[in-house]
Order: C-alpha cells, then structure tokens, then sequence
C-alpha cells in the first residue's frame, strides 16, 4: 500500500520535481503545505492567497453605511477620481468610519486572543497598541486628508467634510436614514 | 520525454507579462497611486495577514512612506526592473529585484489602502518564473503558477459550495446592496445602475449568474488531471472577469495576468527551434 501511495506520488508533477530538483521540489510541498494549513485555519499569510470572492452566505442587512466626502463645497465621488486614488482615499474614509463608529476598537485584540492565547498578554497588548489607530493620531490623519485631496485634484482645498449616512432599501432603491458629521476641516 | 520551453518562447512570455506589469504600473503613476504618492498616509491595516505583520512590526511601511527619498526610490525601481525586464527578459537580474521590489510596494500600498485588495497579487507572483536562469526551473515555475491560477479559481468555487452561499438566493442582491450603494445612488439613470436595478427586481435572475459563476470557477479542478482544456479555462477566466464588472463592478486588471499563463505558450515559435527539455518535467 506505501508502495502504492510512493508510486502515485512520483508520477504527479511534485513527484517529478522532487526526483529530478530536489531543492525546487521541497521548496514547493512546503509551499503546498503552508497553503493549505492557511486555507484551514483561514489565516491569510501573503503570498499564500485565499480567493473567496463572496464566498460567505450574506444576509440581508437593515441598514448599509456610506462615507461622503465634501471638498470645498462639493460633493466629491469615488467615481469623480480616476480609479486606483478613489479606491485608495475611499476605503481609507470607510475604515476611518468604522473605527470611529467602533470607538477605535480594532479587529486585532479578538483575533490575537483567538489565534495567539500562547503569547503573555502584555506580549499581545504591545502588538494590538502597535498595530492598531489611535484616536490621538487623528490630526494627523486630517492633515493627511488634506494633503493627499490637493495632490490628487491638484487645487488649493479650503474646506473639508466627511460624513458618515446609514440607508435602508425600500422598495429597492436606497434611502437616507441618517448623517452623521466626522470631520470638518477648515483650511 | 515533453518539450517544455526555448530561448524565444522564454522571451515571448517574458515581454508579454513584464509589459503587462508596466501597464498596469504606469496606469497606477497616472492615477497617483504609487507609494511616494501617497503623501505620507497615516492611517493604515495589516488585516490578519502575518507577512503584512512582519513588516509593520519591522516598522518598514512607516519608515518608507515618511521619506519621500525612500518612497520615490522603491517607485522608480520597481518600474525601471519591470521596464528593463520587458526589454530584456533574458537577464534574470531585472525580474530579480523587480521580484523583491513589488513584494515591498504590494505590502505597503495594501497596508494603507486599507483594503486588502487580493488581485494585485498577480503583479507580485507572475514575475517569478524570469526570476530564475536554468531553463528547466523557469519551466518547473511556469507549471507551478499554472497550478497556482487553477487552485485560485477551483477554490473560490469550491468556498462558495462549502460555505452554502451558491444555495443563497439572495446572495447576489446582498452583494448588490452592499457594494454598488454609491452607485444606485449618485448615478441611477446610468446604465450599470439601471442593470443592478434589473438584477435587485429579478432575483432569479441575479441568484443564477451566481450559481454560474461557482460551477465555472469549480470546472478549473479539470486542469489539474489535463491540459487539454487550457485554452477553455483561460476562455472561461476572462469571461468570469468580464461577468465580475457587469454583476459587481469589479474589473482585476493585476489578476488577469495570470490568466495568460493558461496559454499554451510553449506551442509557440516551435518551427526550427530546438526546445529546451528536461526529463524531470516529462509529461508536464
């Protein structure tokens, strides 16, 4: 039956790699096996890469949460900015959203307790403090706002707001629920 | 004993992929999206990621964004080794440090975008194969990121059946719901929202795209017993990216590049040529 299983294994590609590339072909089982130790844990270490694309059931939710940003004035799109900046400015303002609507509680703590209960707690304090936003760097991130907003539009900014607004679909089409005001910058 | 690559089909492949790197770096200079760009971002996410750990507890992502010298030095490297690849696939040096120098650009930009936007991961792996001279071990990489592309879309498939979400019928709608708000909302008259709208009213509709998109990311599990469908899932691949951008807007410019992979690439230039074999690969 090893013999067998030996047999099998020569004959598929990692089998022919390893007999005639030892180095090569270690170097990819190994590869193989972290991937799938990460695929099992669903722990995401670059490059081994886990491809959901919407793979978890999604149900329906009350309520969904934009961020709005105004720019001297005007209302500025995510779709007014070629593609890769409003990407970039736009998750950077969703996740501002969030950890302000989560009072900057972050996603490590959990997962460092959930994942890393074998390190001391001071150990995972130290690493949850360093990764994590604090809400004292937040004028930082407004003069970041800013800058960045003047290099991509490439015009003097007076002003800024980012606001958060929760909708609901009624009838399948989006309404305003509430605003909230997050930022408000006068230059 | 199988034919894997020449000199010229190296080449070939080698300009192919590094000038769709420089493409896809050139578009991401005009769109003020490289890293000395940035202006100094300060708010950042490492995920759950550990390598994008690594490098924030290594506090590499801060220390090159806050020098504008550093940032604009690993810009213009990591463009110059793509551009000199593509002018000269041969000389392994270029994809060597362009290897290195997108790995660094990858982490840092994903770590402040705050979005871990998967596909860019192409930009980072497809160089590999150039990364090595000995033709058998470019071969040996070319099979292994074929393998990697078949893996990337069986397993998306194969999540979707595990996890039950290709029985959801709402799935797709919630996807609609959630990420095309901004859109039905500030352009409702334009065409794309008019099809989400079509897509939200008839849910049969919107459900059956989903359940046809997990049965052809799952058919990629035949690439691994055969090569003989390579040119269909490469069909199949870019026909799911253009099914991405209609049903949910979104277009993986970076990922595409490993499609190309599926093409059968040592088929090319074989007039004349005498093909570099090895017979640890026979068979591949």
């Amino acid at each position: 039956m090893f013999n067998a299983g030996s047999s099998f294994f020569s004959n598929t590609f990692l089998g022919r790699v390893v007999r005639t590339d030892r180095r090569v072909g270690y170097f990819l089982i190994a590869f193989a096996l972290l991937q799938g130790c990460a695929q099992l844990f669903r722990a995401e270490v670059t490059p081994f890469f886990l491809y959901g694309m919407y793979s978890e059931v999604l149900d329906p939710l009350p309520t969904y949460v934009r961020t709005v940003c105004h720019v001297n004035g005007q209302q500025l799109e995510q779709t007014d900015l070629p593609r890769y900046a409003g990407e970039f400015l736009y998750s950077t303002l969703d996740r501002y959203q969030f950890l302000e609507a989560n009072e900057g509680a972050d996603l490590f703590a959990p997962f460092l307790d959930q994942y890393f209960s074998w390190l001391s707690p001071g150990t995972r304090a130290d690493l949850e403090y360093q990764m994590s936003f604090h809400p004292n760097e937040k004028p930082a991130f407004e003069r970041w706002l800013l800058r960045y907003l003047e290099h991509v539009l490439d015009e003097p900014i007076t002003s800024i707001q980012i606001d958060r607004e929760t909708y609901e679909y009624k009838e399948l089409r989006p309404k305003l629920v509430l605003r909230e005001r997050l930022i408000e910058l006068q230059k | 004993m199988t034919a894997l690559f020449t000199e010229k089909q190296r080449q070939l492949l080698g300009r192919v992929i590094f000038g769709w790197f420089v493409v896809a770096l050139l578009w991401r200079w005009s769109d003020s999206a490289m890293i000395s760009q940035l202006e100094q971002p300060v708010l950042g996410n490492v995920y759950k990621d550990l390598t994008f750990w690594l490098f924030e507890l290594a506090r590499i992502p801060a220390f090159v964004t806050g020098q504008y010298a550093v940032a604009l030095l690993l810009d213009l490297v990591v463009t110059t080794a793509a551009l000199l690849a593509f002018l000269q696939p041969s000389k392994v040096v270029y994809a060597r440090i362009y290897c290195l120098a997108i790995l660094f650009y990858f982490v840092i930009f994903t770590t402040y975008a705050n979005y871990h936007y998967r596909p860019i991961i192409g930009l980072l792996v497809a160089g590999l194969p150039f990364a090595f001279r000995s033709m058998p071990r470019f071969g040996t990489f070319v099979q292994v990121l074929r393998y990697y592309v078949l893996f990337l879309y069986a397993s998306a498939g194969l999540y979707k059946v595990m996890r039950g979400s290709w029985l959801n019928v709402d799935q797709m709608t919630m996807i609609i719901e959630k990420t095309q708000l901004d859109l039905l909302l500030t352009q409702p008259d334009n065409w794309h929202s008019l099809f989400y709208t079509w897509l939200l009213n008839n849910e049969w509709a919107s459900w059956s795209l989903f359940v046809l998109a997990t049965v052809l990311e799952v058919s990629f599990i035949i690439g691994f017993f055969t090569k003989r469908w390579d040119l269909g899932l490469f069909c199949t691949a870019i026909s799911l990216h253009i099914g991405f951008y209609f049903t949910m807007g979104f277009f993986a410019f970076e990922l595409i590049v490993l499609d190309l992979l599926l093409l059968p690439w040592n088929r090319m230039y074989t007039k004349g040529q005498l093909p570099i074999t090895s017979p640890a690969l026979s068979g591949l």
